[in-house]
């Protein structure tokens, strides 16, 4: 008779298997302990424990890992289970039902702490938890801890690993630590914030996520930029006249109204995912593809990010929040009817800045309008580069509908590139019309990427903080929204609700661009 | 239909199309050509042809066999793009059986002119003149020489042909398809103390549908490990001068391969399939010790389409390719 017994995989070394040379493996080969603060937040449920079972089904979790959830509500581990297996069933895409041997392998990997995150008691638990995986799924005392609770208790949870000895000096692997947004609400906060972790974790343990830095199309922008002859010439004040970067929401605060009216659509998008993207499209090239090469880049824009002057703040930044209208044909409810929300709300749903960038290459005359907002008329994320026109029209007027080139890079819904150029119109007259070529992603290469989280989880485990914001950067960018914040906290918008749901934003946004003579691309 | 006939049709539809707007762009950057055989796969293979030639913006030629009542047709078919709506043309030619290469005229003349073509060759026959004609005009060729009778004929063909010309750019779906079963097969000797025991392998198992897939998986253990086959029999020759044994177990209508086992001298290690996962173990003085692994295969389409529009060369698929067709050719 035989019996079976399970075994943890082995340490992966290339070097000494002979079958393994020259195979291709994305497969994350360290093995650790992925620890969930907040394991039973809508974040937990919706993204993060689908994006793990997705990285186990697409083979891509190390052999050895082990997962723990900590949370205030009383779950046993079976509860815990349980509820993930429902997530996944939910929201997991394109992995099938959660069930068969390889459901098996990960729900048994699962387990669950409950208390408070102040509680030293569930912090020895945790301990407890950690060393079984190490004997049993063999992590070799590698931890991620992921914070994915309200931004309040950061501090907290950090200060706790410290004091029970589970941070970086005490853990047996190497110890990371990934932070959701917001870091801090404002640059006070963001500081207090970062001296807390920093106390404990260094800047290479530190991963703050920015998930629209997960999406394809923004490291397809990298590649746009770096792998191309053809743009990087044009990529200048000389050739680029105004850039406008665009996330926008037919969405409104759905069951977030108690975060979302004290955040506002300048912390909530506009400090973090759109002020990112601007520094992508505005950096100069990296010495390399190194996180910290293209990280030193990115942070170098925002140095140059021209202050907004004090006193002139409306010709600068202009905010907005929805009243009732409708949208896809739906009736939707004005902000401040939204649940959680008080009823005269001064908080911006909608907020959009004009920035100039002092450098060699903007030389400040370039405007980048940044714009976001919820429940807009079209669920949008672009970045749009706007060239400037031809010095001179040889074809005088015959061309009406003649434009200056654009680049559009498409974020959201669907992810691609297009880029408009003029062509002559068949005929014997000479009408030039605007045509674009465009770029679809997903069917131009056949494959999807990787969902945000699921390249942002295995980034983290990797080691790999190309995708992850440094705390220089966000600092730079508190600095540079935090004068509009105060100034719109301090002055009550007399306004709002000043655009509908459904529609295009306020007219004051549009009339910060007219004044340039400019117009907002259409959503 | 003669292509005269063929071309003016084309040049209807897209008359008929603009006319109706109905267009969003014509794809007509490569011609894609297809050879479907009369297999019971043969819609699925179209079908997935259609959306290649959507993706990569290309005019589809399908070479079907023809029983004599198969007629030349000529349509047109639409598909989306991302944000756009992309068509394509697709022109379908019979294959007569009695002359087969009857038809390379016609491919010929409807070849969009000074574009590439590339050429899935979904069936049997690697050693027709039809594929040696359809050869020279593609850029990038698939064949799967799994679909070849069970006597490995198609690795050998295949090897014969790579040997006249050795800069085609050649894949096989047979070797494409099994890249997870090599990624299982190194797995099972990633820890250190395992790797060492492969010095004393005795004997390489492969079961499933078709030989040429087995022996493929082989003829690359084979080449990792640096081994030749020897002249006389189906065994591979170590650099040391030891004997390593292949046997293929056939079992009809299961997956392209089910189980690979590799004996060495105390122990057997094996990747068996279940369902969508596959069971690693190691079996030693009567205990077995194993874990699951999630076993993750692409669609056949994506497979081709990445050999067609974009893979590079690989080494290891020539010199496997070379062993393969040694261990099945006496
Ligand atoms: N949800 C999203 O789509 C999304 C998107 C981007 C960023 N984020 C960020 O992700 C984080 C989590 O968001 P969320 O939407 O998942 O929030 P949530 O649904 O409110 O979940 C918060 C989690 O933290 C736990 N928790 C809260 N306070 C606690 C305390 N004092 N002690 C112990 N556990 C506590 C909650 O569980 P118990 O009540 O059981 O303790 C719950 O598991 C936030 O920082 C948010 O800004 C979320």
């Amino acid at each position: 008779m035989t019996t079976t017994t399970t075994v943890a995989a082995p340490r992966v070394d290339g070097e000494q298997n002979p079958l393994r040379a020259g195979l291709p493996s994305s497969r994350i080969t360290d093995p650790c302990t992925i620890v969930l603060f907040g394991a039973t937040g809508d974040l937990t449920m919706r993204m993060l424990m689908p994006a793990l079972y997705s990285l186990r089904v697409h083979d891509m979790l190390p052999a050895d890992f082990a997962i723990v959830g900590y949370s205030r509500t009383q779950w046993s581990d079976d509860q815990f289970r349980e509820a993930m297996k429902r997530s996944i069933q939910q929201f997991g895409a394109d992995v099938g039902a959660p069930e068969g041997a390889i459901w098996d392998d990960f729900v048994r990997r699962l387990s669950y702490i409950s208390g408070d995150f102040d509680d030293v008691a569930c912090y020895e638990s945790l301990r407890k938890h950690l060393e079984e995986d190490l004997s049993e799924f063999q992590t070799r005392g590698n931890v991620l801890y992921y914070l994915a609770t309200p931004p309040v208790v950061f501090g907290e949870i950090v200060k706790h690993l410290d004091l029970a000895k589970l941070g970086p000096e005490d853990t047996k692997g190497w110890c990371r630590l990934v932070i959701e947004k917001p870091f801090g609400t404002d640059l006070v906060s963001a500081r207090k914030l970062q001296s807390q972790i920093e106390r404990v974790f260094s800047e290479k343990q530190i991963y703050r996520i920015d998930h629209y830095l997960g999406k394809e199309p923004v490291q397809d922008l990298l590649a746009l930029r770096f792998s191309n002859v053809i743009f990087e010439p044009l990529w200048n004040y000389r050739y680029i006249k105004s850039v406008q970067i665009t996330a926008a929401e037919t969405v409104g605060v759905e069951q977030r109204g108690g975060y979302y009216d004290r955040a506002g659509a300048l912390r909530d998008m506009i400090q973090n995912h759109v002020i990112n993207l601007m520094t992508l499209v505005a950096m100069e090239p990296p010495v390399s593809a190194d996180a910290d090469a293209l990280r030193d880049e990115k942070f170098k824009v925002l140095r140059a990010t021209r202050p907004i002057p004090a006193g002139r703040m409306d010709e600068f930044a202009v905010r907005g929040q929805y009243g009732e209208g409708e949208v896809a044909g739906k009736e939707a409810p004005a902000y401040r009817s939204e649940p959680d929300v008080g009823a005269k709300s001064n908080t911006e749903t909608f907020a959009a800045v004009k920035l100039s960038i002092d450098n060699w290459r903007w030389g400040g005359q370039v405007p980048f309008y940044l714009r976001s907002g919820k429940r807009l008329k079209r669920k949008n994320s672009e970045i749009a580069i706007e060239f400037r026109n031809v010095p001179h029209r040889l074809f005088g007027e015959m061309g009406d509908q003649f434009e200056a080139n654009s680049l559009v890079v498409r974020i959201q819904p669907e992810e691609g590139i297009s880029l408009s150029f003029n062509a002559k119109y068949p005929g014997q007259a000479m009408h030039i019309r605007t045509v674009s070529m465009d770029f679809a992603y997903g069917s131009g290469f056949g494959t999807k990427g990787a969902p945000a989280y699921e390249r942002l989880l295995a980034d983290a485990m990797r080691g790999n903080q190309t995708l992850f914001t440094r705390w220089d950067a966000v600092e730079a960018a508190w600095e540079v929204v935090t004068p509009v914040l105060e100034y719109w906290e301090d002055t009550r918008a007399k306004d709002f609700p000043n655009y509908a749901a459904g529609s295009q934003g306020p007219k004051a946004a549009d009339e910060l661009l007219a004044r340039e003579g400019e117009a907002w691309r259409q959503l | 239909m003669s292509v005269e006939t063929i071309v003016a049709e084309l040049h209807r539809l897209r008359e008929a199309q603009s006319d109706h707007e109905v267009m969003g762009s014509t794809a007509a950057t490569s011609t894609l050509i297809v050879r479907c055989a009369a297999a019971p796969n043969a819609t699925g293979v179209s079908e997935a042809a259609r959306r290649m030639a959507i993706a990569h913006g290309a005019r589809l030629i399908l070479l079907i066999s023809g029983k004599g009542n198969v007629q030349a047709n000529v349509c047109a078919f639409c598909g989306r793009e991302g944000t756009e709506t992309v068509c394509c043309e697709q022109i379908t030619l019979p294959v007569d059986a009695g002359d087969p290469s009857a038809v390379l005229g016609d491919v010929d003349q409807l070849l969009l002119q000074g574009l590439p073509g590339y050429l899935w060759w979904n069936g049997r026959g690697l050693d027709q003149p039809l594929f040696s004609g359809l050869r020279r005009t593609a850029k990038r060729i698939v064949v799967d020489t799994s679909v070849e009778d069970g006597d490995g004929a198609g690795l050998v063909e295949l090897q014969r042909i790579l040997e006249r010309e050795p800069h085609a750019r050649l894949w096989d779906l047979a070797w494409l398809r099994n890249a997870p079963w090599r990624e299982m097969a190194a797995r099972l000797f990633d820890d250190p103390a395992r790797a060492k025991t492969l010095a004393s392998l005795e004997a390489v198992e492969v079961e499933g549908e078709a030989l040429a897939d087995a022996a493929l998986i082989a003829g690359w253990i084979g080449t990792q490990l640096g081994y030749a086959v020897s002249k006389k029999s189906a065994q591979f020759k170590t650099p040391t001068g030891g004997r390593v044994s292949f046997t293929y177990a056939r079992s009809a209508g299961s997956e392209s391969v089910e189980r690979i086992r590799l004996r060495v001298r105390d122990a057997t290690f094996q990747a068996e399939r279940q369902g969508n996962s596959v069971f690693l173990s190691v079996r030693s003085g009567g205990e077995q010790r194993g874990r699951c692994e999630p076993f993750v295969q692409c669609a056949t389409e994506q497979l081709v389409s990445d050999a067609l529009f974009g893979l590079g060369a690989e080494s290891a698929f020539r010199q496997s390719l070379k062993l393969a067709a040694r261990l099945v050719s006496r």
